[in-house]
């Protein structure tokens, strides 16, 4: 028997594009059904960054891997609300040089830095954007003061938390504004019907009506009949359900991330006090890269420290995790293999990445040991730990892909926007030769962002979805 | 037991007692272990999991021309030997397989040091 579903909008994914479309659309009057493959669960329902989140809230367990020459472990939310739930909450604007980029490249209409700032702003009142009123960590303590004793400047990004707003017998006040906490019950109060543990396996388009098929987490098969599609499974599985159903042969073709390396750092004193916090600290690069703080639970340290001794991990308060990201700027593709549900995210680091990679390693391990790091950690093969500045040398030989051990939580630009051939859909997210398609997440970028993309991505979201309300 | 389970637990229990090294906190059993990575193991997207089960097979049977036996019924000394020679294999396939088994085995097992952490208690 299959389930039955009839709607005006059918939002696929909801995570930060998807909650945000959902949302505003709702609010509009519209009548909006928002499918998501994931389990509704809250953001109490494990701890953050635990083995239980692992289990309950990323696709696959988060045992996911992009292949190619360098083989990158990424993660991706799958759950109501997306990538929003799992994430460390950080937030960025759109770099306006970004921004300029993407015009030149795509001929992005209606996309400049001043095009953009209502929704940021928009954005930055409802997630209430702003800085940790208390102390920083010691971790980012001592990123920060490394990062100046090497002449670099260390900044606190912008966290989408509200202060002060939790139960006064919370030993903490604040919590994370992800999108259970924000646009999803904004989205079911103004009318949207939410559909949970459901996986849309193809769409196409009968009788001048959308009908998405696919299937609830019981196996029972559905049916879902719309006018409108909204598209927000993300840059893995967005191109992937285009391709599948046949309406995109561009879907796939690009994919962009910033690939990051991991460091672990140990001090003689205790400088990891484990609260769960991803503390913020960042360090721009003048190549285009960046430093800042990773998870630095004991689990975490230990996947860190694999390559050395796992072992070290024990001794984790005097222990802080690190990473080095680059920009982006290499080739990727998603792929479908006949035979196979699941796409094959595939990437290859450009030339200008691994420089980029091993200038930022240098530059870290360099800050670490001013600031008193006994040894550091560099998550690569065979490469040993790092006693002195004397060591460094060893890293220009040790950056061939095979020994690099990559990770990326930034997957973007599977199905680019603008108006060239390259782009999938339109600049509002329009996917080009089908009425009522609309792109509004992570895939619809046209390229890296070089900062935590979420605010990007809900940005545009916004945009596009107003645009489509006739609103802008 | 069927052959898969009883790997993939034998990995599980190699890479833990390797990597516990007398830690307090870090003792067998390590069954909660082998449960978390036969999970993700289940979990992984479909095209990577039918290269992993098979790559499991091949390890569990290639024990059998130099020991007698297959993996998962070896002594763990000589287990920690069959580990060993994979990791230093010169296919990278093999290196992999042993990274991939390592990683979760070693994830697991450091959760145990992991304070229980509500999104509230974050940063």
């Amino acid at each position: 028997m299959t389930i039955e579903h009839r709607c005006e909008i059918a939002v696929v994914g909801s995570g930060p594009g998807g909650a945000v479309a959902a949302c505003l659309l709702a609010e509009a009057g519209r009548d909006v059904l928002l499918i998501e493959e994931g389990s509704d669960l809250s953001q109490e329902s494990c701890g953050a960054f635990s083995i239980n989140e692992l289990l309950q809230k990323y696709r696959h367990g988060g045992a996911t891997t992009l292949l190619g020459p360098s083989k990158i472990a990424y993660v991706e939310g799958c759950v109501v609300g997306g990538g929003s739930e799992v994430n460390s909450g950080l937030y960025h604007r759109t770099p306006p040089a970004v921004l300029a980029d993407w015009k030149q490249r795509f001929r992005l209409e209606s996309a400049s830095e001043a095009d953009l700032a209502p929704y940021f702003d928009r954005l930055e009142r409802d997630l209430s954007v702003g800085y940790w009123p208390g102390p920083a960590p010691a971790v980012a303590r001592k990123l920060s003061l490394g990062a100046s004793q090497v002449g670099l400047v260390s900044r606190e990004a912008q966290r989408m938390f509200a202060y002060g707003q939790v139960r006064k017998e919370a030993a903490v006040p604040w919590e994370r504004q992800s999108m259970s906490k924000t646009y999803i019950p904004r989205a079911l109060a103004a009318g949207t019907a939410l559909l949970p543990r459901t996986r849309i396996a193809s769409l196409g388009r009968i009788n001048g009506r959308w009908v998405l098929k696919g299937r609830q987490a019981d196996r029972a098969a559905i049916e879902v009949q719309a006018q409108t599609v909204f598209l927000a499974c993300g840059a893995v599985q967005t191109p992937a359900l285009l391709r599948r159903s046949g309406l995109s042969r561009c879907a796939g073709q690009t994919l962009a991330l910033h690939p990051m390396i991991k460091v672990a750092a140990e001090f003689d004193e205790p400088v990891n006090d484990n609260t769960g916090v991803i503390a913020a600290e960042q360090v721009k690069l003048p190549n285009g890269g960046s430093l800042g703080c990773s998870a630095s639970s004991p689990s975490n340290l230990a996947l860190t420290l694999l390559d050395h001794d796992p072992g070290t991990a024990s001794r984790w308060r005097r222990l802080g995790a690190y990473y080095v990201m680059a920009p982006g700027g290499g080739q990727g593709a998603v792929r479908l293999i006949p035979g196979f549900s699941d796409p094959l995210p595939c990437y290859r680091l450009s030339n200008s990445e691994r420089r980029c990679l091993a200038a930022g390693l240098g530059t870290l391990c360099e800050a670490l040991f001013a600031v008193g790091a006994r040894a550091v950690f560099p998550s690569i093969s065979g490469l040993g730990a790092l006693l002195s500045l004397n060591d460094l040398s060893r890293l220009d030989v040790s950056l061939d892909d095979s020994r690099l051990r990559l990770t990326t939580v930034h997957l973007l630009a599977s199905c680019p926007i603008g108006e060239t051939r390259e782009s999938v859909a339109d600049s509002f997210g329009g996917v080009h030769g089908h009425d009522g398609l609309y792109l509004c997440d992570a895939s619809s970028l046209c390229g890296p962002v070089g900062v935590n993309p979420q605010g990007t991505i809900m940005a545009f979201a916004a945009r596009n979805t107003m645009r489509f309300l006739g609103k802008a | 037991m069927r052959w898969r389970p009883a790997v993939v637990s034998a990995l599980a229990y190699s890479f833990c007692e390797e990597a516990a090294a007398g830690h307090r906190d870090m003792g067998a059993p390590y069954n909660d272990v082998a449960r978390f990575v036969a999970r993700e193991e289940a979990a992984m997207p479909d095209h990577l999991r039918l290269g992993v089960r098979l790559a499991t097979l091949a390890f569990d049977l290639a024990s059998i021309p130099r020991e007698g036996r297959r993996f998962h019924r070896l002594p763990q000394d000589r287990r920690i030997a069959r580990l060993n020679r994979w990791r230093r294999s010169c296919f990278s396939a093999c290196r992999d397989f042993i990274r991939f088994y390592q990683a979760l085995s070693i994830y697991a097992l450091y959760s145990r040091l992991d304070p229980v952490l509500s999104r509230e208690t974050a940063p």
